[in-house]
């Protein structure tokens, strides 16, 4: 994909930062009605989803038309506008209901795993995202100037703890906002660290592993502690450490065909354990969803931890 | 790191191999410059100028780390190649921008 395509991906994302704190023309509640008739009391300890669960069906659908349009014909904000509904000055990207359903469902979900663990915390008053998209595309000038912003944004509020929902936000937030963000002090924990689950909703499933948990922030053990009542399948190379499969989801926004191509290899691996899947992060669901095609069900972690 | 640095790291590369057998993009594509040791050794021979084809290479890792715990010298392969997608970036995006 050429540069020109990043370019535009780039001005897209930064823009939509610069006005909503999104990386997309998204409605700006679409983060926010999980938490509906939840206690949220103002708390120097956040539960902080940086809209992921929201946002990848979203991606979703726009990297399918991407794949079917290409990216080049009629330019990114032409491919973006037709999964989009036209609002005022523009356009917005709106993933199905039932998408935002379940999104909505797996936050909730995690929210009641941590209050039943006893854990105190509060909600934001507005979910913005991390920045994680620009660092990993390699956009690290501006996930830079973002980073700054969004931690004066926690500071603001008097946050000194964020409990994160996805492995992308507790990597970019843990590892790389120290680097970026001068007096970056805020203590980050995953969620997976604070639960206590009574057991598994299914068994003999196999377990996907997030690339960034499994070798960047060391929660491999941890998640197979939290979902041993399942009886998970494993197999030293497809489910190991050091040489599980990644979904693709990385390059999913600039290179969509490539990406389908190594989750399918990912979902062929998958399919030989089981054709359950248990996965710990939304972009992986994704990714892995639109290369199933019915082979695997895939099963958030929040989903099956009872 | 810095361009000299990311060149000085994948300079370590002694073209082993053993790297691939764990990348996914590598497994899927079949391609040299879509495993660890191509994209490193591109960014070792880097002199200014990238290929579409080693473009294309480079911008497609996952940065998932599968192959860094292969690689008997000690690379660190992801984040020289996610380093060197920056200043591929910085070249060809940032300085439009300025």
């Amino acid at each position: 994909m050429s540069i020109e395509w990043i370019s535009q991906l780039r001005e897209i994302v930064v823009d939509s930062l610069e006005k909503s704190w999104l990386p997309f023309p998204l409605k700006e509640d679409l983060c926010e009605g999980w938490k509906k008739d939840l206690q949220a009391g103002p708390s120097s300890t956040i539960l902080y989803t940086s809209c992921m669960y929201h946002i990848a069906p979203v991606i979703e659908k726009a990297v399918e038309n991407l794949e079917k349009f290409g990216v080049t014909k009629g330019g990114v904000m032409t491919r973006l506008a037709a999964v989009g509904t036209k609002a005022l000055g523009g356009f917005l990207l709106r993933p199905d209901e039932a998408e935002v359903k379940r999104a909505d469902g797996i936050v909730r979900r995690i929210y009641e795993l941590l209050r039943r663990a006893g854990v105190e915390f509060g909600l934001l008053d507005r979910e913005i995202y991390s920045g994680a998209l620009l660092y990993e595309l390699g956009l690290v000038d501006d996930f830079a100037r973002y980073a700054r912003r969004a931690a004066e944004y926690f500071k603001k509020r008097g946050v000194r703890r964020i409990i994160t929902v996805d492995p992308h936000t507790q990597h970019v937030l843990e590892k790389i906002y120290p680097k970026y963000v001068e007096g970056f002090d805020i203590e980050v924990v995953s969620y997976l660290d604070l639960i206590k689950p009574g057991g598994v909703s299914i068994n003999g499933f196999a377990i996907h592993d997030s690339c960034l948990y499994a070798r960047f922030l060391g929660k491999y053990e941890r998640i197979r502690q939290l979902l041993a009542a399942g009886n998970p399948v494993e197999d030293p190379y497809i489910t190991g450490k050091d040489t599980a499969g990644c979904c693709g989801g990385p390059i999913e926004s600039t290179f969509p065909g490539v990406a389908k191509q190594i989750a399918k290899t990912r979902v062929r691996e998958l399919a030989k354990l089981s054709r359950k899947v248990v996965v710990q992060c939304p972009i992986c669901y994704v990714n892995l969803k639109r290369a199933s095609e019915g082979e695997v069900e895939l099963y958030h972690m929040a989903e099956v931890l009872l | 790191m810095s361009l000299a640095e990311l060149r000085a790291e994948a300079s370590k590369c002694q073209f082993c191999g053993f790297c691939e057998y764990a990348c996914p993009t590598y497994k899927t594509m079949r391609m040299r410059h879509f495993g660890p040791r191509g994209r490193i050794n591109l960014i070792k021979n880097f002199d200014g100028e990238l290929s579409e084809a080693a473009y294309i290479g480079i911008m497609t890792c996952l940065v998932c780390r599968a192959c860094d715990v292969q690689c008997p010298a000690g690379i660190k392969i992801a984040e020289v190649i996610h380093d060197f997608k920056a200043y591929i970036l910085e070249g060809k995006i940032y300085k439009n921008k300025r």
